[in-house]
């Protein structure tokens, strides 16, 4: 696998590695490593291989064609999974929906095909490379990706090649493929985009045509024309016209009526009142040569107003789409053992209670059960917020839903699928977003006082003109009705939230409901979750004493460790080439205590205090004490029975927390925690990031956090003020349903990612108050588009009650509307970064 | 009888085909990933006879 390819890279030799962090070449992260002898930089193994990989096949054009996003980093170090690691993928059995399907090429070899989900596809150059792959892979005939998808259809000859070694293939070059889940969501999101779609094209048919139809119209007006071809003009007009208002315009009745039927304000309301009065009055006078008609305008109207409504949804749809990548759901396998000791390997739908369900290190747990044999600590932090690993033995019960960190259990299931506490906690989502009170968006709020302005108005005008000249009062009146058609209005809040989604995307920011920007209305309170939230979520190292020529050993000892603070010390700690040669073999795991070894002769000990707290340990005492009253745990190391050093870990506060939360503050904004872990570490957390510890709560369970929220929203920030939630666990889910906004964190669980409007994707706590100043800014957007399309609807409304109003300036008047929306759109800088 | 009765009927006939055309790429689906087709084109491809290797 190490081939140096000997290929030199201009580009590659020449970055600057001098300085004492480099840029991966393949993946794009720092990385402090040092070149390699050709000068590359690389982060890690994996990435290392993916660029040889990509060299050997001669497709290094895949590293120009990239726009600058750097490709996704292969599973990193020495953990590269082995060809095994894929083997479920050869089992139809475990496939679900992706199932091979036979085909026969024409050279009369049998071949399988299949589609899968893929992830790590960031540009157009991974399309390029995907595709090209199957050329160099004996066996594997084709590929095709589904960019927006996120899908691979694999064509592969299973004789040569079986599907696991494909798996592996793409999984070093950084892609992942899983089968497909159950979940229709995606092609429901495609037929609706599609019928949108085909109303766009029907209606700028008929706009387009009824354009041209009326410019006829207009120039006869002025160099005359025959009654019997104005005539023909007009007919063909109006039957486009009222094509454009039946078949795609027909989505304004309905929501209209709708708006109606519920008594809640719609922007559609005034839309429906325009077009049906453009509609009956061409219908009505298209005969009658000295009558206005308007076919032209309503036909414009819809078009324009659909167009902005397909851009909304395709920025929606964008986001969305990110968002279920990263929550699309494998059917997952799990290990069973029968009586007789044998392992099957079973799809996690098809397990039964009593099952008996191996779960390795590191595996997470798919059932509620009893350990039955196994000792382990086991992670719930995603669960409840606990920030600490659990230790359980035999007897514990354990939850789905939590990882299993060490070593390996047997666990009696007690409950499965619906009944477990997991899939409890996924049906009070669904509940909270149920219950949530819809708020009326800005828009319909003004669109129902719109409606009823613009009626009233044109019983005025209807009045006023009867009294002077009845012949031509209703034909005003009607032309109000027309000319009064928000279209400018209808167009200013999609074009505002579908710039607006687009730019905060280019953030990190994925926003999957427009309408949740409209939420931010006035400072109110963001309630954070503690771990993985306002801390990084994992151990990390805060604090070193003592003699630390011993570090190095001791982080190679822990690599060989699968535990959380055994990953803290290898990502702090940098290993040297001199320990490099020690072996492990002897490596003792204590389970709840430490590790021991032996090197070189001496007895290491590593762990807590009543494992390696030995000889004089007068100083590392107080040293404890110390670390204990930071909040972190201390670890002891011990060299034949003599404390020499000792490190403090703990789930350390994000290095932008305190900026965070100061610059919220600083906006208006009230700060609270909603913990599930200890009420001491969480006031501590309050502590150091200055937060009132009557807002910071700890202990909470998801039915608190979800009481809180609601009652903040229902009682205090009820008629002022919004009230936020942020975090990542299963545990926020609810309480980030049922929040005015809720912000899911990336990282965290599936669930919470669904059950929230806005995801932060590349988990930059500073979003929260990008996208707090955005959302203003979008909105101030939203609402200076309001102002110059009501200025437009006043002056051709004052227009017409003074009976001055043509088709023709009609005409005129509502593209410029619509185009100064546009223009002012796309103008405004709507992103406002946090620093 | 003026050319427009026959015109107007012509030209609003050749619009509707066009249509109909776009609304059946619409429904084959030709619309649901804006994204890789447009960079496809910029592909060179490659004679499928080279290096199949099958080995790295």
């Amino acid at each position: 696998m190490t081939i140096m390819t000997g290929v030199t890279d201009d580009r590659t030799s020449s970055s600057a590695w001098s300085s004492a962090t480099s840029i991966c070449v393949h993946c794009g992260l720092k990385t402090k490593l040092p070149p390699d002898s050709d000068g590359r930089v690389f982060c890690c193994h994996g990435c290392r291989g993916a660029y040889q990989l990509i060299h050997d096949w001669g497709l290094e054009a895949f590293y120009d064609l990239r726009d600058g996003t750097p490709a996704s980093r292969p599973v990193g170090d020495d953990d590269i999974p082995s060809a095994d690691h894929f083997t479920d993928l050869d089992d139809p059995k475990l496939l679900g929906r992706s199932a091979p399907r036979m085909i026969r090429r024409d050279d009369a070899a049998m071949q399988l095909n299949c589609r899968l989900s893929i992830t790590g596809l960031h540009c157009a150059a991974c399309v390029w490379l995907l595709e090209q792959t199957p050329r160099r892979v004996a066996g594997w005939s084709h590929s095709q990706i589904d960019y927006r998808g996120r899908t691979i259809d694999i064509t592969f000859d299973p004789q040569v090649i079986p599907l696991s070694k494909i798996a592996w293939r793409l999984d070093r070059l950084g892609y992942q493929i899983r089968p497909l889940d159950e979940t229709t969501q995606q092609t429901a999101d495609d037929v609706a985009n599609r019928s949108l779609l085909i109303d766009v094209a029907v209606a700028g048919f008929c706009a387009a045509n009824a354009m041209w139809v009326a410019i006829a119209l207009y120039a006869g007006q002025f160099t005359g024309i025959a009654s019997s071809h104005a005539i023909a003009l007009r007919v063909a007009g109006v039957v486009l016209g009222l094509i454009a208002v039946l078949v795609p315009g027909r989505v304004f009745f309905r929501t209209a009526l709708a708006s109606i039927w519920t008594r809640t304000p719609h922007m559609d309301l005034p839309v429906a009142v325009g077009l049906s009065a453009g509609a009956l009055m061409s219908l009505v006078s298209v005969l009658d040569l000295s009558r206005e008609i308007y076919f032209d305008s309503i036909a414009t109207l819809v078009f324009f107003l659909l167009v902005g409504r397909w851009i909304q949804m395709r920025q929606q749809r964008r986001a969305g789409d990110e968002v279920a990548e990263l929550i699309r759901l494998a059917p997952r396998i799990a290990n069973v053992v029968d009586d007789e000791g044998a392992v099957h390997r079973v799809p996690v739908d098809e397990l039964q209670i009593d099952d008996v369900v191996r779960v390795s290190g590191g595996e997470s747990i798919p059932i509620d059960g009893v350990v039955i044999s196994g000792n382990s600590f086991v992670d719930r932090s995603l669960l409840t917020g606990e920030s600490q690993p659990i230790r359980v033995t035999i007897g514990d019960m354990v939850e789905a839903g939590t990882d299993n960190t060490q070593s390996e259990l047997h666990i009696r299931a007690s409950a499965v699928g619906d009944q477990t506490r997991l899939a409890g906690l996924t049906d009070a989502v669904g509940a909270a977003v149920a219950a949530r009170t819809p708020t009326v968006q800005l828009a319909n709020l003004i669109g129902g006082w719109f409606v009823v302005v613009v009626l009233v108005l044109a019983l005025m005008t209807l009045a006023i003109w009867w009294q002077n000249d009845p012949s031509v009062a209703v034909e005003h009146a009607v032309a109000l009705l027309i000319v009064a058609c928000p279209c400018a209005l209808a167009l200013a809040t999609p074009l505002a939230i579908a710039v607006g989604i687009g730019r905060l995307a280019s953030q990190g920011v994925l926003v999957r409901s427009g309408e949740a920007l409209e939420r931010f209305t006035q400072p109110g309170i963001v309630f954070f979750d503690k771990t993985g939230t306002l801390t990084r979520g994992r151990m990390g190292l805060t604090h070193r004493f003592g003699d630390l020529s011993c570090l190095p050993t001791v982080a190679w000892l822990e690599k060989h460790v699968q535990h959380p603070i055994a990953t803290a010390i290898v990502d702090a700690i940098d290993i040297n080439s001199e320990t490099n040669t020690y072996t492990g073999d002897d490596l003792r795991q204590e389970p709840g205590f430490g590790i021991e070894a032996i090197v070189k002769g001496d007895n290491w000990r590593i762990g807590n205090a009543a494992w390696a707290r030995a000889g004089n340990t007068q100083s590392f005492d107080s040293h404890a004490a110390t670390i204990i009253s930071d909040g972190s745990s201390p670890i002891w190391i011990a060299i034949n029975s003599q404390t020499i050093a000792m490190l403090g870990v703990s789930d350390p506060i994000r290095e932008d927390a305190s900026s965070v939360i100061s610059s919220l503050r600083r906006l208006g904004w009230r700060v609270g925690i909603l913990s599930g872990d200890h009420p001491q570490t969480v006031n501590r957390v309050a502590e150091q990031l200055s937060i009132d510890p009557t807002d910071a709560r700890g202990g909470c369970r998801p039915e608190d956090k979800l009481t809180t929220v609601k009652a903040a929203a229902e009682g205090e920030y009820s008629r002022r003020g919004a009230v936020l939630m942020v975090g990542d666990g299963l545990n926020d889910a609810s309480a980030l349903a049922a929040a005015d906004v809720g912000i899911a964190i990336r990282g965290g669980a599936a669930t919470s990612l669904a059950a929230a409007p806005i995801l932060i994707a590349n988990n930059d706590l500073g979003n929260v108050v990008t996208l707090i100043r955005s959302a203003g800014r979008i909105r101030a957007a939203m609402r200076r588009n309001f102002a110059a399309s009501i200025t437009y609807n006043a002056l051709a409304v004052g227009l017409s009650m003074l009976g001055w109003i043509s088709p023709l300036i009609a005409a005129a008047l509502m593209p410029i509307s619509s185009i100064t929306v546009i223009a002012m759109t796309l103008g405004s800088r709507m992103i406002s970064n946090h620093d | 009888m003026s050319v427009l009765f026959i015109a107007l009927p012509v030209a609003i006939a050749l619009g509707g085909l066009a249509m109909w055309a776009c609304v059946r790429a619409i429904r084959s689906g030709q619309y649901d990933d804006l994204q890789s087709p447009s960079v496809r084109m910029l592909i060179d491809d490659e004679s499928d006879g080279d290096a199949k290797t099958g080995s790295f």
